[in-house]
């Protein structure tokens, strides 16, 4: 469990329409900024600006909670949604949502898959089904990741959510048969056939209504 | 044998313009490296197959290749020395339209600098600029 990254958070300019917008929110990113909201616990949607190196490096560090200094005032806050630009370089908007540390909540948290399967020395491949877990727990106990061993796993063998040991208060929210990870063999590469390349997709022939039928 | 739908509406199609960034597609889903294109075209299925028998080379005894984007395009051709009209020509090959952002292959179970070495020999085959990009951390 890591500790909330304490942050310095502005409120955007309430003078222009809140500062929020298309226009207002280039205007922010332009100067380095990266426009976000917080809400949730029936209060006020509050519309923040952040600068965007401490969210990238808030993000990079794979954090879930945070707690914001709003002019004096703290909040703490969970990392719901994080936009990305097309090419997933720049952050162009963070939604935080109010949260208490005792309080139950849903999040998304990565699996670590430690070791060396047993499965590859034959010739398997370790291959991660799901890479991140939908797990229940309170918010100050967010693991970081889970970690799940799997130097035990031979070729065939694979690790289900049932089979997953998670931290005291961690409950997973998943289907307890869902495979998480398995060892396989590597599958047989396909030679091109000779002359296949002429061969063309089937055409679906719309079907065409008589006259006159109803 | 070369990548191409198995059934189909209509055999050939318009040309179209490549308009926009990727929307979908654009982020690592199953590995943990990724090629990424930085600018919009046609990537042809003989392309996409040369890529792949790169790829596959480099993640040999170790790792698993995902191809992510598949040609639903066909594109078509008049022969050499014919007169201009009677109809449009025949289909010459299949294409991924991409779009800047679009993950073209994926790569897991490598270590980045295996990832990265083959990517780059990729990266060499392909018509558009590309780029490597990991993951996104999970939130």
């Amino acid at each position: 469990m890591s500790e909330a990254i304490k942050l310095r958070v502005e409120t955007r300019d309430p003078a222009k329409n809140k500062g929020t917008g298309t226009r207002a929110s280039r205007k922010l990113r332009a100067a380095g900024r990266i426009p976000a909201v917080i809400y949730g616990h029936k209060q006020a949607v509050v519309p923040i600006t952040l600068g965007a190196i401490e969210a990238r490096t808030m993000i990079a560090g794979a954090s879930h909670l945070a707690e914001l200094d709003l002019g004096g005032q703290t909040e703490t806050v969970l990392i719901r949604d994080v936009q990305w630009d097309h090419l997933g370089r720049e952050i162009l908007h963070i939604d935080f949502a109010r949260v208490d540390k005792e309080e139950l909540i849903e999040t998304e948290v990565e699996l670590d898959y430690k070791g060396d399967a047993a499965g590859v020395n034959d010739g398997g491949l370790l291959t991660p089904v799901v890479r991140s877990l939908t797990v229940k727990c309170p918010a100050g106990a967010i693991p970081d990741s889970i970690k799940v061993d799997v130097s035990a796993l031979k070729l065939g063998e694979g690790i289900h959510v049932r089979e997953l040991t998670l931290p005291t208060g961690v409950v997973a929210e998943a289907d307890p048969d869902v495979l998480l990870v398995h060892v396989v063999a590597p599958a047989q590469e396909t030679e091109a056939e000779p002359g296949a390349d002429a061969i063309q997709p089937e055409v679906i022939k719309p079907e065409r209504k008589e006259k006159g039928a109803d | 044998m070369a990548l191409m739908p198995k059934r189909v509406k209509y055999r050939k199609s318009q040309k179209g313009r490549v308009k926009g960034n990727a929307t979908r597609g654009n982020y690592v889903s199953f590995g943990e490296w990724g090629l990424q294109t930085l600018e919009p075209g046609r990537i042809s299925a003989q392309t996409i197959e040369a890529g792949r028998v790169v790829a596959s080379q480099a993640v040999k005894g170790g790792g698993k290749l995902y191809i992510r984007i598949f040609p639903h395009k066909s594109v078509t051709a008049i022969p050499a020395e014919t007169r201009m009209g009677k109809g449009k020509g025949e289909v010459e090959f299949w294409a991924a339209v991409v779009k800047p952002g679009t993950i073209l292959y994926e790569i897991g179970g490598l270590s980045e600098d295996a990832a990265r070495a083959a990517f780059n020999r990729v990266a060499h085959k392909m018509p558009v600029a590309c780029r490597f990009v990991a993951r996104r951390p999970t939130v």
